[in-house]
């Protein structure tokens, strides 16, 4: 039973690395949704996010404006040095890559709550070569800083919930992070 | 060489500080435009100046906007604190009398990003630069993408 699985889930690989979609994959396999399994394989249903021929992850079409506010942001790669006439670097792909999986996840994990989607936040160049993911909806204020170390927030609903880590976390931590879903739970959010 | 005495700043007062444009994006300034330069946030003080003049002291006006941000509002944020630092003094040649420091925002996590929020929501802008550079990128991106489709298309 264990080869069978293990064929199958080296037969789903090798697919979907023809298709680009190498990064979902690990995270699918994770899921404990039947439903997010399925959807593999299904390219009709998302639409890749490339950058210059970058592949960096695939949205479902069904979040439009999460797929908007992604492709908006491409802006923060096309940044050259000293931008900002301070002598800022420009932005590297790596951290953007990084900041816009973890962006795709958490629509995922607060997806897989009760079939809510985050609202699609405003995404910018952050200080010192971070990215900023910023909410300002119906109630909702957020703002979560993703750089090399990992990402850190503050977040607040107008019902007063107020929530912020002790400390930076690793990009790994999300899943478990239940204050901050939690926070995008309650914000009620929708497509 | 010191020109003019250190003043306390007064609640009532508000501050003029410089955003660049490349931190405003679709007409709102970001949360990363606030950030601390060596010795704290340069500002100019509402008793010796205003929004016009603070841009006009600019090196690039035409690449700068203004937002306001009252003293009172910023001193009720945790740790922050308001200063008067009148130019010149010993290393700055710049005779500007206005010229304070919004201080005390963190170097780290987690009050950083707090206070990034905070300081980005008071902050009132009161005058948009005049050039658009970051938004031209994205009417650049768009029109790709369009020109990308129809090639594909055909």
């Amino acid at each position: 039973m264990a080869k069978q699985i293990s064929e199958i889930k080296n037969y789903i690989v090798s697919q979907a690395k023809k298709e680009k979609e190498i990064e979902p994959i690990d995270f699918l396999f994770d899921s404990t949704n039947q439903d997010d399994r399925l959807r593999i394989g299904f390219k009709s249903q998302s639409t890749p996010i490339e950058y210059k021929g970058k592949f960096i992850c695939r949205i479902e079409n069904k979040y439009s404006n999460l797929i908007k506010a992604v492709k908006s942001s491409f802006y923060i790669l096309d940044l050259e040095d000293d931008f900002d006439d301070e002598g800022s670097l420009k932005y590297e792909y790596e951290i953007f890559r990084k900041a816009i999986t973890f962006l795709v996840e958490l629509n995922r994990e607060v997806n897989s709550i009760h079939d809510l989607a985050i609202y699609a936040p405003e995404i910018y160049h952050g200080p010192s070569g971070s990215i900023d993911l910023n909410w300002e909806e119906n109630g909702l204020r957020c703002l979560i800083n993703i750089n090399i170390e990992g990402y850190s927030y503050y977040g607040k609903l107008s019902s007063g919930l107020k929530v912020e880590p002790p400390q930076r976390r690793p990009i790994s931590y999300m899943k478990k992070d239940k204050d901050l879903i939690y926070l995008f739970y309650s914000s009620n959010g929708k497509v | 060489m010191v020109k003019y005495k250190k003043e306390d700043i007064d609640d009532d007062d508000s501050l003029f500080y410089r955003v660049h444009i490349s931190s405003v994006r679709n007409g709102k300034i970001i949360p990363g435009a606030f950030r601390d330069r060596v010795d704290g946030m340069s500002c100019d003080w509402s008793k010796y100046s205003d929004a016009n003049i603070s841009l006009s002291r600019s090196s690039s006006p035409d690449k700068n906007s203004i937002v306001e941000i009252y003293v009172e509002q910023a001193r009720q944020l945790k740790d922050i604190e308001v200063e008067h630092d009148p130019l010149p003094k010993p290393g700055f040649d710049e005779d500007k009398r206005s010229h304070s420091l919004l201080v005390g925002i963190p170097k780290s996590d987690p009050d950083k990003t707090k206070r990034r929020v905070e300081l980005r929501d008071m902050s009132i802008l009161i005058i948009k630069a005049l050039t658009k550079p970051a938004d031209s990128i994205d009417i650049a991106h768009e029109l790709n993408e369009k020109l990308g489709n129809i090639f594909e298309s055909n």
